[in-house]
């Protein structure tokens, strides 16, 4: 049964614009600083009946109490008890058990479905959750075998959740007055809630779009970029992690929506099994809420040769190339190939792939504090065939030890 | 099919808050004499009924109502040929009668339909819920169901869940008859049915909510089937979550997702849902374990009363074994104290049936105001902190359950002549080996000094070893050795009694001789060699930088770098050859240690 250890303790993170902003997060380092978010847990559910009990040790090395909420979660205990809200001096100040600043509490739960979850503080959570304690709990199906293709699914063999790839996104807002008023022990008015930049796996765009564990983001290690293959089947966690709630959309094509909040869109009665997932172009990632859904690409088979693009490309003298400084087009409109562009234009394409941008619609939520590009944004980058790292888009079948 | 009459009367009230204060508002009373509510009351009927609703307008506006997802036509209305209401209105001191069909079952809002902009965030509104016709029948098929048999929506218990905001200075500018601009709207209350968190808690019917009278705590035992019917009457979103439940959704803005015979069970599960104004929810689970289940705003700056948390918009599920049939007995033993003279502990031994408690208290002759609304059964213990000294204070408390409030405790009175308030925010700083600053927050006016104290072992074992007089906030401790660790904490005291006393904190002195630096290390070029290194001593008067040329040779003093500085150039280095550095610090009482001892290659 998989056992994680966390730790809830502060540190910074990076934004684009040359800011360090102070954080609390969980680490599964010790001695580590806070990462944003906190470490993926990947579990993998044991076959029926056995229940899959997850153990999280979590000890507090921040000033304040702090705990674990596991929504979407079965069982959640303490000592082999239910856990239940805090009271002090009459009032609520928990929404569960919590742990006093330098001690250690133990966390169960029986992963009962699979899904993609979140997991939070549940003390004081107007301030600690946007500070930064929050994570993403990934559950795999019993029957998950990564390299059998009937058996890659997000929810269980014949559930309709096949997937080649998966990515998980989570979004949130950061409101820089909080963090100060947090780092330097000020008061802050919980309602003056402004958030100035805009994450997806804590960083800002185009930070978003670089890989894995970069050397100059050491806390903020989950990159956001999307990459596939045309007629592959994608799976895209989002989980909403913020206090507001997020309308992303792929560029590219509509997703269908197949799991929210951790349960499968599908009623079984008797022999009857009913399909309740659908297709969306735009979705809201509401605060505290999960989705799962399945992104496609297919080309319409265009071929400088044989099918070429039906109108007249602009010549070049005409098209209006952003000066952004993340151009992406290759030149071309044919996958796979790379053509002219203006001169002096430095283009990032690789191969000749295409990029769809994947971003909050909510305009001003894709800024670093009003300047574009920023914030929640990142982009489906589509590889010719062939060309994609099998890398890509895997992630492991668990992440912590058995 | 029945005919349902319902009179209401539109008139000014006002609400309360936890935080004490008191809101204007408008709306619906039952009676014409009666208090306004907030909600509006609910209006119950069956499929198939007439609903008759007469609408008296006690307001010095014209007031109108609309029923949003009913069967009827809306009549909107000119005035001077500028649109005035979107439905029928009745003018001040008269009255309007709508009447419509209740079609299907549902949980549905019935709202002002003039400027609604302002009268519905004034709180003219209220929930509209019609059941199915065999809903209260047992044998009938549709018996305790929400939507008719096969719809899966069979329930033990229902709540119904009416979410909504207030803006109060919006409030106030409207009750006294100004212009309140819409752009400004920032709501600094959150309310489910009419009140705000932990008020929620409380059963319905409160003597002190007159206004605001459901409550929207349930209590089920394990095994019941609850149905949770939110509605959001307000104009923000509010995201619904369930802690430690995940309801399936059976119906949206009143369309149940399983129609009935041969449709499919469109139903779904979710734990947190986001119902956007005006949209409605039906939830539906098995109530399981036994404890305290919070249902609450996930949009987290809604969980406050103005700036303070826990408030606002949160309510509760009890799990409980067996539903209370009485209201609790009164809490006995009711005792109150000054605890370490800074504020009063109240103390009472938990009642048979309660749920929860309120604590009153009276200052002097005034009257008895709410304290504290516990929210638990084993919370029996309360400490008042907001006491003004020279005062004199008599408290009780009630004990209360879903059914309703107990009889009061016995009083309990005290004076708090002989208050005297603790310092706080007690720091320490070794300011050197020998002296330990102190720094602290004088709260008290009555105090004739303070008085400090000091513990080696550990945060006890604290003995007095200075007083200081009136006022003061600082003190300086020399009588200390290097190297040790220190606990101290502080109080007052006056002729009669001492106060509480401050936080406790630790220091730790530092070494005599200087720290060594550490982690040097190197840059170099063919002409330059540069060290740097980590400075630990607090009060060196220099450091002292060695090189050593070759494996084999000697260390020399080649130069000196100024206390507090953390680099050294050497420019007097010759190409081809190997040098080793190490530094030490250099105070008045003597050398550090030295530092790491590093190597630089020149080639």
């Amino acid at each position: 049964m998989p056992t994680v250890n966390l730790w809830a303790v502060d540190g910074y993170i990076s934004t684009p614009d040359g800011k360090s902003i102070y954080i609390w997060g969980f680490t599964d380092q010790e001695g580590g600083s806070a990462q944003l978010p906190g470490p993926m847990i990947i579990v993998k559910q044991q076959a029926p009946p056995d229940k899959t009990i997850v153990t999280v040790n979590l000890t507090n090395n921040l000033p304040e109490e702090v705990s674990i909420l596991f929504p979407g979660q079965s069982e959640v205990e303490v000592n082999g008890r239910p856990v239940q809200p805090q009271y002090y001096n009459g009032g609520l100040v928990s929404f569960t058990n919590h742990v006093l600043p330098g001690e250690t509490i133990t966390y169960t739960f029986a992963a009962a479905s699979p899904g993609t979850f979140l997991y939070e503080s549940g003390t004081r959570p107007h301030k600690q959750v946007p500070m930064g304690l929050y994570g993403s709990i990934i559950v795999r199906p019993h029957d998950y075998m990564p390299h059998q293709p009937e058996h890659k699914t997000a929810y269980g063999a014949g559930t309709g959740t096949e997937f080649d790839r998966e990515y998980l996104l989570v979004v949130s807002e950061i409101d820089p007055d909080l963090h100060q008023a947090v780092e330097q022990g000020k008061p802050y008015n919980i309602r003056s809630y402004k958030p100035r930049y805009w994450t997806i796996n804590g960083r800002c765009a185009n930070d978003t779009m670089l890989p894995h564990n970069m050397s100059h983001l050491p806390n903020q290690p989950y990159g956001a970029m999307v990459m596939m293959e045309p007629d592959e089947k994608v799976l895209i966690r989002y989980t909403g992690a913020g206090v507001e709630n997020h309308p992303l959309h792929p560029h590219g094509n509509h997703t269908r929506l197949v799991g929210l909040d951790g349960r499968l869109l599908q009623n079984r009665t008797g022999n009857t099994t009913v399909d309740l997932s659908y297709k969306r172009f735009t979705v809201l990632a509401g605060a505290g809420q999960t989705h799962d859904q399945i992104y496609t690409w297919s080309g319409l088979g265009f071929d400088p040769a044989t099918n070429p693009v039906p109108t007249v490309i602009p010549n070049l003298r005409n098209m209006a190339i952003g000066h952004t400084g993340m151009t992406m087009w290759s030149g071309s409109p044919y996958l796979g190939l790379k053509g002219e562009l203006p001169s002096g234009m430095v283009s990032f394409n690789e191969v000749g792939e295409y990029h769809f941008m994947l971003h909050s619609h909510a305009e001003p939520e894709i800024t670093n504090w009003g300047a574009f590009p920023g914030g929640m944004m990142t982009m489906i980058a589509v590889y010719p065939e062939g060309k994609l790292g099998h890398h890509h888009g895997t992630l492991p079948v668990e992440s912590h030890g058995l | 099919m029945a005919v349902i009459t319902c009179n209401l009367w539109a008139k000014k009230g006002r609400i309360k808050f936890p935080d004490g204060v008191e809101v204007p508002f408008w709306g619906f009373a039952t009676a014409a004499g009666g208090e306004p509510q907030l909600p509006g009351p609910v209006i119950t009927a069956e499929v198939g009924d007439n609903i008759e609703i007469i609408l008296h307008n006690n307001l010095a506006e014209i007031v109108s109502l609309v029923f949003p997802g009913q069967d009827f036509i809306p009549v909107p209305v000119k005035e001077n040929g500028v649109f005035a209401s979107y439905n029928t209105p009745a003018s001040p001191g008269n009255s309007v009668t709508y009447t419509l069909t209740a079609v299907r079952p549902g949980v549905f809002l019935y709202e002002s339909g003039t400027r609604p902009e302002i009268q519905v965030p004034m709180g003219l509104y209220g929930a509209l819920l019609i059941y199915p016709r065999g809903y209260k029948n047992p044998g009938h098929a549709d018996y305790q169901t929400a939507y008719g048999n096969n719809s899966n929506t069979e329930y033990d218990i229902e709540q119904i869940l009416v979410l909504s905001e207030v803006d109060s200075r919006l409030n106030r500018a409207v009750d006294s008859g100004n212009t309140f601009n819409l752009l400004d709207f920032e709501p600094d209350y959150w309310l489910v049915n009419g009140r705000s968190f932990p008020f929620t808690l409380l059963p319905d019917n409160m003597n002190f909510l007159v206004s605001q009278t459901a409550g929207s705590r349930v209590n089920a035992a394990p095994g019941k089937r609850v149905l949770l019917r939110c509605i959001n009457a307000g104009v923000q979103n509010h995201t619904f979550r369930c802690d430690n439940i995940t309801p399936r959704v059976v119906a949206v803005d009143s369309w149940p997702l399983m129609a009935g015979t041969g449709s499919i069970d469109a139903t779904y599960q979710k734990n947190t849902i986001t119902v956007a104004s005006g949209e409605s929810y039906d939830l539906l689970f098995t109530a399981d374990t036994l404890g305290h289940y919070y249902l609450y705003d996930r949009d987290f700056q809604h969980l406050c009363n103005v700036n303070q948390f826990p408030g606002g918009m949160a309510a509760r599920l009890d799990v409980i074994p067996v539903e209370p049939t009485e209201v609790p007995a009164a809490p006995s033993n009711f005792t109150c104290s000054l605890y370490c003279h800074d504020g009063v502990l109240l103390h009472w031994n938990r009642s048979t049936n309660a749920e929860g408690y309120v604590v009153e208290r009276r200052t002097g002759a005034g009257n008895f105001e709410t304290l504290s609304v516990q929210v638990a059964p084993e919370l029996t213990e309360y400490k008042d902190n907001t006491v003004l000294p020279a005062a004199g204070y008599t408290y009780r408390v009630f004990a209360y359950n879903a059914l309703g409030v107990s009889n009061y405790s016995n009083q309990c009175s005290l004076s708090t002549h002989d208050l005297i308030a603790g310092p706080g925010n007690l720091t320490c700083n070794a300011a050197s080996e020998r002296r330990v600053d102190l720094a602290w927050q004088d709260n008290a006016y009555n105090e004739n000094g303070y008085l400090v104290e000091r513990s080696t072992g550990g945060n006890d074992n604290y003995q007095v070893i200075a007083g200081v007089g009136t006022d003061t906030e600082f003190f300086s401790d020399t009588t200390v050795q290097s190297n040790t660790r220190y606990y101290y904490r502080v109080r007052a005291f006056n002729s009669t009694v001492f106060s509480c006393y401050s936080n406790s904190c630790a220091v730790v002195t530092p070494t005599d001789s200087p720290q060594a630096p550490s982690n040097l290390r190197a840059l170099h070029s063919p002409i330059l060699v540069i060290l740097i290194w980590d400075d630990n001593s607090l009060d060196e008067v220099e450091f002292l930088i060695e090189r050593k040329t070759g494996y084999d040779g000697n260390y020399i003093q080649i130069g000196k770098a100024n206390k507090n500085t953390r680099y050294y150039l050497d420019f007097k280095i010759s190409r081809n050859t190997t040098y080793f550095y190490r530094i030490r610090a250099y105070s008045h009482k003597g050398y550090s240690d030295y530092s790491n001892e590093i190597r630089v290659i020149i080639n």
